[in-house]
């Protein structure tokens, strides 16, 4: 299939960063207590993988082999403090929500990881789709989670309150962390049955063929 | 030299024991505490033993129906999966129930304590236990795992569950749960006396708390039960109560400047709060301690004093808290104290032949 | 390596790639730091603009602690409402730690109307904060009382008792702070006094009686697990003549745990100070206590059928009264009499002697109309003027011989009491006109040209003050350790 296609998928959905590639557990865990933060939280991180993505590999080529490391992470690092500079100024509240944690997308496995594996061996066009593609699939999962953890443990949506009845420990860390397994296991149970199906469908295809050619 | 090999076919050491046995025990020592629960409780309390063994069972059929799919081919095979579950149920799960039961309060609104058994059942059986491998296979003890649960998500019941004592009159009533002195957090951890009588400790009356952890009397009948039968070590459950006792007896002198080893306060420490029942009945389960003897000992008496260093300093009740952590210690005490290996006899020193 | 090599080498090139990195990420951040800086001052408009709800103009004033149980942290005053917003750290909490609170506090008429809003800002130690909704936190406004600051029994909703305690101490320090803004700074009137450290101060209030008996209403602190206790005492001749508890403070159900002659206060009665600090000792330092009988506590080790802390608290109490009665009463002999008709005297110019003969006063009053000032000497005994002299007649020139004569020469005033002045002026020594005199009255009615009814009035108004305040005289002279010389009646709080 189209390449751009095939980055779009893997990154949303068969290589989702937090689901199947569990990167990047530490902002995940922290974050999900509340959807808007979880949201935030996703959003931030699409922005900045994309731009990281783009600037590395268009220095990919010039940063040598042995000093790269130091380099992404000096470029993480700047994106990350222009974020934080720009969510204080015009964004106070979701600052305060993330404060912490805003600062740990430095060594947020998923940025580092996208640009070791792809964005230093890919062009420009690619590794942001692929930055696009991955910041999509780890907001997704995490603001599926954080609304969950939300509405069970503190019976709000988005921070309008609507239920009495929660289970507070959802919306502690040990909460999430057992949201956080459940959901690879029921994530990964759904993408098995995909799978499976189309493999069952691409083998009946294929015996068709066979039987079609045999006769 | 006698060195012939034997060859035999497994199993090599038999026995009556069954796990089915095992439970069938351990419920009937469990049947005093759960009695004496109902009498000073009422049927509230056994309302909720019922709930609680029903939720843990029927979570435990649900699971294995599913995993054994029992739902595929459009439940054609439902029948046999439900037989095959009938020929390996192992009452592991009922003695679950009753024991997570147990440590749960009840409260002016015992029916919201209904549904949160249900939540802690399902915690403790199908994620603790049937999602680590089933029977013989969970990570730390289930019930304790379930009370932890149900204590950390909902208010009422953490209130009850953490200040074991006496309250004073009308001190739980709606959501608002008051603030009074209770024996436990209020006066034996603060460095007071106890509030009550030692009688009233040991019979359990007058004293308001979990539904199986008052009535003392109940427990050591348990106690006395199981050991007769075997099941448990008697020694472990005293190991324990004695070093946590003296521990705390300790803990307290320092507190309010009496540099006073009050062997006073030793029994109400002990017969307070929830260490009785955990060093009778959940300490000694056997797939979350230690297989060895000495790793028994050190398993117990680290239980021992970080519980009694822990009520101190939290002015709480943590024992569920500590048989959670002392699991999870488990594996490394196995590691690192060499026990026997199984069958071991120590090798007779070879005499010398002839002269 | 030659420099040529280095030049083109591996290490040079990733030397200066890095470089070039830092540099320019380091240039883009200065720009966007310049650019997306957020000033301490919009910071502070945030948090202002949270708490009081809309954007407002603050000047920051200067820190300074008037209570002891809580700390200012911050305070600003709202320019355009003269509201304050007061951040301030309350001591007190549980397992002694504190709670932050900011307070709006609503100023008008350069006074402290109420408070509009509580804010919690951080805490420490604390565990329960989540019982302090909005519920109780709008209690403190809806709540407020200028005369009683705020306590655990006003707010309700919340049992965490301690932490509630350091939030009242914070909100209650913030409205202190404001007061004294206004020069309402509250003075401790038991600043030398013995025994206060479990008495409230500023809810405690005493009353020095005529027969020199101190009537107290006590509120103490709260000791252990007891809370305030009020209790009403009467202390005479430094001893106890009657005791009652009006609210007890024990923990609910403990007051059963109390000696019984404690609680009904009959072992305290006919005590001295002496009683209790050979109880307690002479610092009055807590004792838990053994046993008990109709008479006396023992003290010793700790009875759990025994309320220790509350008869700690009753104890300390009637310590504190008895031992502080002589002080309360010098306190009292220290403050100038209120005299009763005052209107046309000259306080500060009238003087009175205590004698053998009686209170011999030298009056000077104020003017009346066309009169002018009088001195007058006048000397009462029991109760009756028995010496009436003009010394200096302030009627307008001439008009002397207008007054009836039996006035102008005093006689007509011997043997007088205050019910005679009081029965031609009223009870109120208000100004009548006179119409006709004798030897021993004169009638009041319409305005006579012929009789000078203003310098009449003022000889009259000067007996009624005369007779009005010889007791009180008599008894301040009492009062006194005996010095002689003449007492100045100061001005004080009795001006008009």
């Amino acid at each position: 299939m189209n390449k751009y296609k095939k980055i779009t998928l893997d990154g949303l959905i068969f290589q989702n960063p937090t689901l199947m590639l569990v990167l990047g557990t530490c902002p995940t865990l922290a974050m999900i207590k509340s959807a808007t933060s979880a949201f935030g939280m996703g959003v931030t991180v699409l922005v900045i993988l994309t731009l990281s993505n783009i600037i590395i590999s268009a220095l990919r080529k010039v940063i040598p082999n042995s000093v790269r490391i130091p380099c992404y992470i000096v470029i993480i690092a700047t994106l990350v403090t222009f974020a934080r500079l720009f969510l204080d100024k015009f964004i106070p509240d979701l600052y305060e929500m993330m404060e912490g944690f805003l600062a740990l997308i430095v060594v947020n496995c998923i940025i580092l990881g996208r640009a070791e594996a792809f964005a230093s061996k890919r062009n420009v066009l690619e590794s942001a789709t692929d930055g696009v593609a991955n910041g999509l699939g780890f907001t997704f999962a995490l603001t599926l989670m954080g609304i969950i953890c939300e509405f069970f443990g503190k019976g709000s949506l988005f921070g309008v309150h609507i239920m009495d009845f929660q289970i507070a420990i959802l919306s502690q860390s040990a909460g999430a962390f057992l949201i956080y397994g459940l959901s690879i296991a029921v994530f990964t149970y759904v993408i098995d049955a995909i799978e499976r199906a189309r493999r069952v469908k691409a083998n009946k295809l294929a015996r068709e063929n066979l039987l079609k050619e045999a006769a | 030299m006698d060195n012939s090999i034997v060859i035999s076919t497994p199993p090599h050491v038999k026995s009556k024991r069954t796990t089915r046995g095992i439970m069938l025990d351990v419920s009937i020592a469990l049947a005093p505490a759960a009695i004496a629960g109902c009498v000073f409780f009422g049927w509230q309390a056994l309302l909720i033993i019922l709930m609680s063994v029903f939720a843990c069972v029927a979570t435990e059929f649900i699971y294995f129906f599913i995993a054994n799919k029992g739902f595929a081919k459009k439940c054609a095979d439902a029948k046999s999966v439900c037989l095959r579950w009938c020929k390996q149920f192992d009452f592991t799960s009922v003695v679950t129930g009753l024991i997570l039961a147990l440590i749960l309060p009840t409260t002016d609104k015992w029916y919201q304590v209904l549904y949160e058994v249900i939540f802690g059942a399902v915690f403790a059986i199908a994620i603790v236990k049937m999602l680590f491998g089933g029977t013989g296979k969970n990570i730390v003890n289930p019930a304790a795992a379930g009370r932890i649960f149900v204590f950390l998500s909902f208010s009422v019941s953490t209130f009850v569950a953490a200040n074991f004592g006496a309250l004073q009159d009308g001190a739980i009533s709606g959501n608002v749960v008051a603030t009074g002195a209770t024996n436990l957090s209020g006066y034996l951890l603060n460095g007071k006396d106890s509030q009550l009588g030692l009688l009233d400790l040991f019979l359990g009356t007058g004293v308001h708390g979990c539904i199986g952890e008052t009535c003392a009397l109940a427990i050591l009948i348990g106690f006395v039960y199981l050991s007769v039968r075997n099941v448990i070590k008697w020694w472990q459950p005293i190991l324990y109560l004695v070093v946590m006792g003296f521990t705390a007896v300790l803990m307290s002198g320092f507190e309010m400047d009496k540099y006073a080893f009050d062997m006073a306060l030793f029994l109400p420490h002990i017969l307070s709060g929830g260490a009785l029942f955990g060093a009778v009945f959940m300490f000694t389960d056997y797939v979350t301690s230690p297989k060895g003897v000495w790793g028994q000992v050190v398993y117990y008496v680290a239980a021992a004093i970080l519980t009694a260093l822990l009520r101190h300093f939290t002015k709480m009740e943590v024992t569920s808290f500590i048989i959670l952590l002392m699991n999870l210690v488990t594996p490394l005490i196995d590691k690192y104290i060499i026990s026997k290996p199984f069958g071991y006899k120590k090798a007779k020193k070879q005499k010398k032949e002839g002269k | 390596m030659k420099a040529k090599q280095f030049f083109k080498s591996n290490v040079f090139k990733c030397l200066i790639t890095l470089l070039c990195v830092l540099l320019v990420c380091g240039a883009f951040l200065t720009i966007m730091n310049g650019l997306l800086e957020v000033t301490s001052e919009e910071r502070l408009n945030r948090v202002i603009s949270k708490i009081y709800g809309t954007n407002v103009e603050v000047d920051k004033l200067e820190t300074k602690d008037y209570n002891e149980n809580a700390e200012i942290k911050e305070a600003y005053k709202v320019k355009s409402e003269g509201n304050y917003l007061i951040k301030a750290t309350g001591k007190g909490g549980y397992q002694g730690g504190t709670v932050t609170c900011w307070t709006v506090v609503l100023v008008e008429n350069n006074a402290v109307k109420g408070v509009d809003k509580v804010v919690i800002d951080g805490n420490e130690k604390q565990t329960l904060m989540s019982q302090f909704t909005n519920s109780v936190l709008n209690q403190f406004s809806q709540k407020y009382d200028p005369d009683n600051p705020y306590s655990s029994s006003v707010i309700t909703g919340a049992s965490a008792i301690l932490t509630k305690n350091a939030i009242c101490n914070s909100v209650n320090a913030a409205i202190d702070y404001v007061k004294a803004q206004f020069g309402e700074v509250w003075v401790n009137p038991y600043e030398d006094f013995d025994f206060v450290k479990y008495i409230d101060e500023k809810q405690t209030k005493y009353e020095v009686k005529a027969d020199k008996s101190v009537e107290y209403k006590i509120v103490t602190k709260g000791y252990g697990e007891a809370s305030a206790f009020n209790i009403s005492i009467i202390v005479k001749d430094g001893k106890i003549t009657a005791y009652e508890i009006t609210n007890n403070g024990s923990t609910g159900g403990y007051e059963e745990f109390m000696p019984p002659k404690v609680l009904d206060g009959t072992m305290f009665i006919g005590k001295d100070s002496a009683y209790f600090t050979a109880l307690y000792g002479a610092e009055m330092d807590y004792k838990p206590v053994e046993n008990y009988d109709d008479n006396n506590v023992t003290t010793g080790a700790t009875n759990e059928g025994i309320a220790s802390n509350s008869t700690y608290l009753c104890m300390y109490a009637g310590a504190f009264a008895t031992a502080n009665y002589q002080r309360c009463l010098d306190i009292e002999a220290q403050k100038p009499i209120v005299y009763d008709f005052v209107k046309y005297i000259d306080e500060k110019k009238t003087t009175y002697t205590v004698t053998a003969e009686g209170v011999e006063f030298e009056i000077v009053t104020k003017g009346y109309g066309m009169a002018e000032p009088f001195k007058i000497a006048v000397t009462v005994k029991d109760g009756k003027i028995t010496a009436y002299q003009i010394i200096s007649n302030g009627s307008t020139s001439g008009y002397e011989e207008f007054m009836p004569p039996k006035v102008a020469d005093g006689t007509m005033f011997i043997g007088k009491e205050l019910a005679f002045f009081t029965g031609i002026y009223g009870a109120e020594m208000g100004y009548q006109a006179i119409t006709g005199a004798d030897g021993n009255n004169v009638t009041t009615g319409a305005t006579d040209e012929g009789i000078s009814s203003n310098s009449t009035y003022l000889c009259m108004y000067a007996g009624a003050f005369a007779t009005a305040n010889y007791q009180k005289c008599i008894d301040k002279e009492a009062q006194k350790p005996p010095v002689g010389g003449e007492q100045q009646p100061e001005g004080g709080a009795n001006n008009e």
